[in-house]
């Protein structure tokens, strides 16, 4: 019989095994990387360009934002590439963990991995360093990319904290994928209902249009949201509008308390939901 | 608990609730009665068969033993942990289901077997040596680097028994691990499976393929319709049978010629069954199995009856004892029939 070492060193082991077959996974779909840099830039093409045929010119359209908006410092065509790269990487992570368990679950290694001795915890934290690793890569190149593409100066505001912003602010987005992994469990069409809600995910963040532009119940929902914070972080050191409690500490102690509350919450649910589960048919079917 | 006794089962069921449409949009709920009430123990050191049709229940209750699913009632407990104790049974098994699928395809053989040893908290110290073991064994050397996408059913089938015994656990649960293995190959794993047992490993040995079990199991338990309906040595199982004799007539068989033998005094019963017509095709071919207590003076009466019901004849055989005909004996089906366990409304 072998000796199991069910140890530090172990859960690890699961963490970086989960996360070099990711990398190794992706390196073998070239063609994904490549979409993840220039999805955003097309998402942020798409409100630039209409701001700037409806307004007449960029300059205008940029007027138009920051007077309808508020953000009376904000660059228009930034806060639309961040606003973009932040969406992109939030909805990834957000779906984290509820396409990683309807893809095993089509691959048939879903039973396989619940089979292991390998906590789901470990398991995420191996994806959630893919995704963080994924993410500042393709957030770095997408953001320089559109900067360049549409004429502003990319190394405008504090760079490195916006990263750090991203790399941080994704913990507790990481920590909500466990719903969706969840709901992925409970729901046999999760792929349609992902479709739907990711646009949902869009605007309660605040990814186009600040959300305090946009209705009260929006915005309550948006305020209770940990990627509404990522994003205006990353706006605020970016493009030097305002930090959205007027003071960067707090608006870093928000994030820190989303970091610890939604993962605890997050795994909380899904080990609810995989019980149940497994009471019915098996985490194998969907 | 008893030292010897590595898994024990007790009273298990299983019910799985679903949903019967009847319409469009209108549906009913329904219940399947997977498992119903089974009992049995699996010493330590032994390979332990799970005979049954497909639909008997048998991988419902091995993805209970492997804490894939949780039972309605009943408990089981593996390597001295129960079925709460998920931790502790998942380190004591290593355990072959649903046939090739369960690898990462875009990944190469040795990659899933590096993973699925982290994952099961393998020592990196030892994890390589393993792995390498484990291509020897299997002689996976010239796939082992290829992704898992390029290989052929039978190739999925071996890479997924080395990923079954990458963390050396003491219980093997083996679910069908010869589908998709030609003739050749299946003979080599079942001798591997031998091999792995005499090293100390307990083995649950799951198949509808009745040579298989012979050949192996120290124990069979033969399951139908969630039911474990014998259980024994596979010998004592048959020696159950050697009373009677068995014959198989193959031919254009009415329905009322079949009724006639049965009628016959000392034929004990006469059932209509198919069996995989032995050319490695999957074509069936229908024959009735006539268990009578001395086929020597029946067999005469039995032609006549037949020949006088409109019987065409083309081949008469008598059978070896095997443990289908104990399963037909006691369910009057072949192990060859798919049969899903009953539901109710």
């Amino acid at each position: 019989m072998s000796q199991l070492s069910l140890s530090l060193q172990g859960h690890l082991g699961v963490v970086w095994g989960t996360f070099i077959v990711r990398l190794k996974t992706i390196s073998r779909y070239k063609g994904s990387l490549s979409m993840d840099i220039f999805m955003p830039i097309m998402f942020a093409a798409m409100p630039i360009l209409l701001g700037q045929a409806m307004a007449g010119s960029i300059s205008e359209a940029s007027a138009n934002f920051q007077a309808n908006t508020g953000l009376t410092n904000a660059s228009y065509i930034a806060y639309m590439i961040i606003g973009a790269n932040v969406f992109s990487t939030v909805t990834a992570s957000f779906w984290l963990f509820g396409f990683f368990i309807r893809r095993e679950q089509i691959l048939g290694t879903l039973e396989s991995l619940f089979m292991t001795p390998a906590s789901k915890t470990s398991i995420l934290a191996g994806l959630a360093f893919y995704v963080e690793a994924r993410s500042a890569f393709t957030f770095v190149l997408g953001y320089l990319l559109g900067c360049i593409l549409f004429g502003i100066n990319p190394l405008q505001g504090q760079v490195i904290l916006a990263l750090l912003i991203l790399l941080i602010g994704l913990i507790p987005i990481h920590g909500l994928s466990f719903l969706m992994g969840a709901l992925v469990l409970k729901v046999k069409q999760a792929n349609s209902l992902m479709n739907s809600l990711q646009w949902g995910l869009g605007i309660i963040m605040g990814a186009f249009i600040p959300v305090t532009a946009l209705p009260l119940f929006i915005q309550i929902v948006s305020f209770i949201f940990p990627g509404f914070y990522l994003n205006y972080g990353i706006q605020a050191a970016l493009t030097g509008i305002e930090w959205f409690f007027g003071n960067m500490y707090l608006d870093l102690t928000v994030i820190f308390i989303f970091v610890l509350i939604c993962p605890l919450v997050g795994y909380w649910v899904f080990s609810k939901a995989e019980s149940r589960i497994k009471a019915a048919e098996g985490v194998g079917q969907f | 608990m008893s030292v010897d006794q590595i898994i024990q089962v007790r009273d298990l069921t299983k019910i799985y609730k679903s949903k019967k449409r009847t319409g469009l949009f209108r549906s009913k709920k329904n219940e399947v009665h997977a498992l119903k009430g089974i009992s049995f123990n699996v010493d330590e050191g032994e390979i332990f068969g799970l005979l049954g049709p497909n639909g008997a229940g048998k991988t419902t209750l091995i993805k209970i033993l492997t804490t894939l699913l949780l039972p309605s009632s009943g408990t089981a407990r593996v390597n001295g942990f129960s079925l709460e104790d998920e931790n502790g049974i998942k380190a004591s098994i290593g355990a072959m289901l649903m046939g090739e699928r369960g690898l990462y395809w875009k990944l190469t053989g040795r990659e899933n077997l590096e993973y699925f040893g982290a994952l099961y908290h393998v020592p990196k110290s030892i994890r390589k040596s393993r792995i390498q073991s484990l291509i020897d064994l299997l002689e996976l050397e010239k796939i082992v680097d290829r992704t898992v996408e390029t290989y052929s059913s039978g190739q999925k089938m071996k890479m997924v028994f080395a990923r079954a015994l990458i963390n050396d656990a003491p219980i093997l649960m083996l679910d069908e691990p010869t589908n998709t293995l030609d003739v050749k190959e299946a003979r080599r794993l079942r001798n591997i499976v031998k091999n792995q047992n005499e090293l100390g490993k307990t083995i649950i040995y799951c198949t509808h393929q009745m040579y298989e079990a012979e050949e192996l199991c120290h124990r069979v338990g033969i399951i139908d319709q969630g039911q474990i309906i014998a259980l024994d040595d596979p010998h004592d199982l048959k020696d159950s049978l050697e009373d009677n004799d068995i014959l198989s007539v193959e031919g254009n068989i009415p329905e009322i010629a079949r009724m006639a033998v049965e009628s016959i005094p000392g034929v004990i019963s006469a059932s209509m069954l198919t069996k995989r017509v032995n050319n490695g095709s999957s074509e069936e071919r229908p024959y009735l199995n006539i268990v009578c207590d001395n086929s020597r003076t029946k067999l005469p009466q039995i032609i006549s009856v037949l020949s006088s019901n409109g019987t065409i004849i083309q081949n008469i055989d008598k059978k070896e004892t095997t443990l289908e005909d104990v399963f037909i004996n006691i369910t009057g089906r072949s192990l060859m029939d798919d049969t899903r366990v009953e539901s109710s409304n």
